[in-house]
C-alpha cells in the first residue's frame, strides 16, 4: 500500500518507549499543544509505573520478587493483587486459554499489564479534559471521540504475511462500544502465549484482532483465541460483545460482520 | 424447510445451539471471507495501525512509525 498519511486528517502525534515497545499518542492537530504535552507525560508515567512493578526483566520489580519467593502474594501491593485477580478471572472465563501461569510455574502478568496501562493512561488523558485521542501501544489501540468532525478513528490491521501491507481496517466508534482493537499473533515478537486447552484439530490462527468496548477485554480475548483456536473464537464471539478478524495459518480469513465490505454497486 | 406441491411452503430459520443450550444468532458468527470481501483502507485513510506487538526495534520499520512521522509534533 501507499505510505499511510492519516488520509488528510490533521493529527499531532508524539511517542515514548515503555514495556519493550513504543507508545504513540495522537490528537486532532488543533488540540492545545500544552495539553498534549501534559497528556503524554501522564501516559508515560502510568506506563513506567506499571512496568516497574510488573516487569520480569527487572529483578527488583515486585512481580520478580514474588516469583523468586522473597515476597508473598498476601504481602503484595493492592495493585499487584488486583492485576493477579483480574488475570485469574480471565483464566476462568476463557477456560484457561488465557492464563497468567507460565509452563515453568512463574506468574507472568505481561498478558494483561500493557492493556491495564493503556486503560489507566486513557483515563489519565481523559481526566485532563481531552475527549478526542488515539493511544497505540505496540499495535494495540484505544481511542476516544473522533479524529475530526464527521469521521471515526480507523485502524489499519497489518497483514501477518507482509508487515508493510494492511489486510483490513477496523472502524472504531467509541460511542457505539467499539473503542479498542487488540491484535495477537506470532508475526512480530514471541508473544506471551502458550497453548492451553486447544483441542486436537483446533484451527490455529497466525493473527487475531478483537474489537471491544475496552482494551483489556480486546487484548485478553485476542491472546485467548491465538492460544485456544477455533473453539475459543466461537466462545468469544458468542459470549462477549466483540468483533473478531482472524487470519489462519494458511492465510484464510475468518471474520464477524463489522469487517465485511459493503457489497459493490 | 417444507416443500408442498413442488414449491417452498415454509422456511424455518436455522438455529444454532451452543454447548449450554443457548441459541445463537448465526449472523453474529465469524464467517470465512475472501480478501476481496473485507473492509479495505480507502486511499490510506487510517489514523493508527494495529498488529502483533512490535519491539522498540520493530517499531522503527513499522507502518505505525511511518504514520507517526507524518504527524510528528516534535
Amino acid at each position: 500500500m501507499e505510505q499511510p498519511d492519516g488520509g488528510g486528517t490533521p493529527l499531532s502525534t508524539n511517542t515514548f518507549s515503555s514495556m519493550g515497545t513504543v507508545v504513540s499518542l495522537s490528537f486532532p492537530a488543533a488540540v492545545d499543544p500544552l495539553l498534549q504535552d501534559a497528556a503524554l507525560a501522564a501516559a508515560d508515567e502510568v506506563f513506567h509505573a506499571l512496568d516497574e512493578r510488573f516487569s520480569l526483566y527487572r529483578p527488583a520489580s515486585e512481580l520478580s520478587r514474588l516469583n523468586e519467593g522473597t515476597l508473598r502474594l498476601a504481602e503484595a501491593s493492592p495493585q499487584l493483587r488486583a492485576a493477579y485477580q483480574q488475570a485469574a478471572d480471565w483464566r476462568l472465563r476463557t477456560d484457561g486459554a488465557f492464563t497468567p501461569d507460565r509452563p515453568d510455574g512463574a506468574l507472568d502478568l505481561s498478558g494483561i499489564v500493557k492493556a491495564l496501562a493503556m486503560q489507566d493512561a486513557g483515563n489519565a488523558v481523559r481526566s485532563l479534559g481531552l475527549a478526542d485521542w488515539c493511544l497505540n501501544a505496540g499495535g494495540d489501540v484505544l481511542c476516544a471521540g473522533r479524529p475530526a468532525e464527521g469521521s471515526d478513528w480507523t485502524v489499519g490491521i497489518v497483514d501477518p504475511a507482509d508487515r508493510s501491507a494492511l489486510v483490513t481496517v477496523a472502524p472504531l466508534d467509541p460511542a457505539a462500544g467499539r473503542a479498542a482493537v487488540a491484535t495477537s499473533g506470532t508475526a512480530e515478537r514471541g508473544e506471551h502465549i502458550w497453548a492451553a486447552g486447544a483441542g486436537a484439530g483446533a484451527r490455529t490462527f497466525a493473527q487475531v484482532s478483537v474489537v471491544a468496548a475496552d482494551i483489556v477485554t480486546a487484548d485478553v480475548l485476542a491472546t485467548a483465541v491465538i492460544a485456544g483456536g477455533q473453539a475459543m473464537l466461537d466462545k468469544a464471539v458468542g459470549g462477549w460483545d466483540v468483533e473478531i478478524f482472524a487470519v489462519d495459518r494458511s492465510g484464510q480469513l475468518l471474520a464477524t460482520p463489522l469487517f465485511r465490505a459493503p457489497a459493490a454497486g | 424447510m417444507t416443500i408442498a406441491s413442488g414449491k417452498i411452503a415454509e422456511v424455518t430459520p436455522l438455529q444454532l445451539t451452543d454447548a449450554d443450550g443457548r441459541s445463537q444468532m448465526i449472523s453474529s458468527q465469524a464467517a470465512p471471507m475472501l480478501r476481496s470481501e473485507v473492509l479495505q483502507a480507502q486511499s490510506a485513510n487510517v489514523q493508527s495501525i494495529g498488529g502483533a506487538t512490535y519491539t522498540s526495534e520493530g517499531y522503527l520499520t513499522s507502518l505505525q512509525s511511518a504514520l507517526d512521522a507524518a504527524s510528528y509534533k516534535g
